[in-house]
């Protein structure tokens, strides 16, 4: 609101001696701007998304509905959910909790952790998958270190005086074995796409919610505290509705890039059909068999659900303005 | 309720808040903090809501409790912060509930109780009618009427306010002033009101602590500390004042041609400085007995109920600024370019030792 008083009250002195012609362009440049800009998004957005439902559609209803009685195509929606309902909340608390951090307290080390929260938007999704791989493969990792790049590094004079110190690069250490003494195999297995899509998807919730707590400041929750509020009821009472609509705004960010990830999750999953594979990977898996309509049946999912989360953007925007 | 504070100090980083405090509030005193900002008010202030810690080595008793490590939710004060800090999700009434919501079921209060408190707060603070009103929708002095009467419904034993009329315009931080003056007088709290305005201070407070760079340099009633500033410090600070390089020998100021007595008989320093309040002068065109100033009356500039005149002395050039009440004016009449007498109606020399 007051960014739009500050711009009225700046554009109007420049409005009024000269009139219309310092704002106004030429009738030509304002069409070929608009139809650039136009042609663009028609190009790149809406073509692609219609050919996603003609492409979905082209064998009939019937072809698109087979599509999700299939054994697998169903196995992999339930899996996405199954991955999105755990990873998601998990990014809540993590988001919230880094964000109360950052934003209400003042500790050495805040611009890295900062920093750090970033990293999987910098990171290509393809090496935090590996990365996931190379912690926890155990069975798996036997095939990958017949790898003879990293196979020659431990051999390396480097990789030798590694080794003759305790540390091997190229072995899954105690931690793993632990790890799989539990019961939980992590590489090929749900809890890898779990791990993966919470590693790619964790900045969202944080991104989102620190600059609004800082923009907030700690007022609020420092006058909650001194009229008698523990910090649990500090924070239910009066922080958290201060941030529900970013909040919000967040959860919906994190569930659309979780459901839609296909690059670290492609990497931790083995692609082992109604057992591994995710809404994405499924795609990919059905495209390569040429099965193209079930493929962008399949597609046509993510499609509506990037549309949904569309809307409840806006929604949420618009009542985070009124807030 | 009482409050001691024995040698609060507190330090960021490098920088020095405050250097060893030593403080005592009387019960149900309105005492105001006064000083320039980063002179440390503020965070002692938040030291006794325990927002901030001191430093080891300092203690906080109230009453005979020590409370220095007590949490800001355990020790009864209510807080006033500049901003208001109000919930901005909850209306009046649920914001000046709050306090007495969040007790847990043992202590808190029925809900009628809590109607009751929040309709009886709501008429002392003078908002009846305005209970179903969000934050947004009040005016900055509603807003800190509401922050006062949530910071009360938990009957708190101290009132602690932070700057709290800093963001309103002159005129309803005048009302205000008046307002808490009143409102202090009938509930009798244990008041700490922070603030960099010197007038407010001095028109609201029982005790003024003046403090400057971390220490306190002065305490006293506002009589007191305006009639008899302690160092050239409080001197300057308290309203304005005109400083004199003068050439103290036996207790004798000279300016220009002329002595004027010090009252220290024994002072002998060639480069002190004299300090003279505008309205402490007496101004009149002829050189009468008493020991004067002669200057040139520069500009006449009339301010509401005074008229203020710029005049430079004849001996050194030095402009000096003289106050008069619209009657002196009158009866001296001066003109621009007149040779005038300023006779100091009393000349304030602080002895080396105390300046800093």
């Amino acid at each position: 609101m007051t960014a739009s008083t500050i711009s009225r009250v700046s554009t109007s002195p420049r409005r009024q001696p000269c009139g219309r012609q310092v704002l106004r362009e030429p009738a030509w440049a304002r069409l070929t701007l608009l139809t650039l800009a136009l042609g663009f998004l028609f190009l790149f957005l809406f073509v692609p998304l219609l050919c996603v439902f003609v492409e979905a559609f082209r064998k009939g209803w019937h072809a698109y509905f087979d599509t999700f009685a299939d054994r697998n195509s169903q196995a992999a929606i339930v899996l996405t959910l199954k991955v999105c309902a755990i990873a998601v909340p998990l990014n809540v608390i993590f988001g919230i909790s880094a964000a109360w951090a950052l934003t209400k307290f003042n500790f050495k080390g805040k611009n890295f952790l900062l920093t750090l929260i970033d990293l999987p938007f910098a990171i290509s999704p393809v090496i935090s998958g590996l990365v996931f791989i190379l912690i926890f493969s155990h069975t798996a990792f036997g095939e990958f270190v017949k790898n003879p790049d990293l196979l020659a590094f431990n051999g390396t004079a480097l990789g030798q005086w590694l080794v003759g110190h305790g540390i091997v690069l190229f072995h899954a250490g105690p931690f793993v074995d632990w790890v799989a003494s539990l019961g939980v195999n992590v590489v090929f297995n749900p809890p890898g796409l779990v791990l993966a899509t919470l590693f790619v998807t964790f900045p969202f919730v944080a991104r989102e919610l620190i600059p609004l707590m800082q923009a907030q400041g700690a007022d609020e929750e420092q006058a909650a505290i001194s009229l008698g509020a523990s910090g649990w009821k500090t924070f239910w009472r009066v922080t958290l509705p201060n941030i529900k609509w970013g909040l919000l705004h967040g959860v919906v960010l994190c569930n659309a890039r979780a459901m839609g990830e296909f690059g670290a999750v492609s990497v931790v999953s083995g692609h082992i059909q109604g057992k591994t594979n995710t809404i994405p990977l499924h795609v990919e898996v059905l495209y390569e068999s040429n099965l193209y309509a079930a493929s962008f049946a399949m597609a046509s999912l993510l499609t509506m659900l990037a549309l949904l989360t569309l809307i409840v953007k806006v929604v949420v925007e618009r009542k985070q303005g009124i807030q | 309720m009482k409050i001691h504070l024995q040698q609060i100090s507190k330090n960021f980083g490098p920088f020095q808040a405050l250097r060893s405090i030593d403080l005592a509030i009387k019960a149900g005193e309105l005492l105001t903090l006064l000083g320039p900002s980063g002179s440390g008010k503020t965070t002692l202030l938040r030291i006794i809501a325990g927002l901030e810690l001191p430093d080891e080595r300092g203690a906080i008793l109230f009453g005979d409790e020590e409370v220095t490590y007590r949490s800001a939710k355990d020790r009864g004060v209510g807080f006033v912060f500049q901003h208001y800090a109000l919930f901005r999700h909850m209306t009046v009434f649920e914001n000046i509930a709050f306090g007495l919501r969040v007790r847990p079921a043992r202590t808190r209060p029925s809900r009628g109780e809590i109607k009751d408190r929040v309709v009886r707060l709501l008429k002392l603070v003078q908002l009846s009618g305005l209970e179903h009103r969000y934050p947004s929708q009040l005016s900055g002095g509603q807003r800190q009427r509401v922050a006062l009467a949530r910071a009360l419904a938990v009957e708190p034993k101290v009132l602690l306010l932070d700057e709290p009329f800093g963001a309103l315009d002159a005129k309803v931080r005048k009302e205000l002033r008046r307002w808490l003056r009143e409102l202090h007088a009938e509930i009798h709290v244990t008041c700490i009101f922070v603030t960099h305005d010197q007038e407010e201070a001095l028109e609201l407070a029982d005790r003024v602590v003046i403090m400057n760079a971390g220490r306190i340099e002065q305490i006293g009633t506002p009589e007191e500390v305006y009639d008899h500033p302690a160092n050239s410090f409080v001197y300057q600070f308290l309203g304005s004042v005109n400083t004199l390089i003068t050439n103290v020998s036996g207790g004798r100021a000279r300016l220009g041609e002329v002595t004027f007595p010090t009252g220290l008989a024994n002072l002998n320093e060639p480069n002190s400085v004299a300090f003279i309040r505008p309205h402490e002068f007496t101004v009149s065109k002829t050189a009468g007995a008493k020991p004067s100033l002669t200057v040139t009356l520069k500009h006449i500039r009339p301010v509401g109920a005074i008229i203020r005149l710029e005049v430079i002395r004849a001996d050194n050039g030095e402009i000096l600024e003289v106050e008069l009440s619209r009657e002196e004016y009158r009866a001296a009449a001066p003109e621009i370019n007149d040779t005038l007498h300023l006779h100091p109606q009393r000349l304030q020399i602080y002895p080396p030792d105390f300046s800093i």
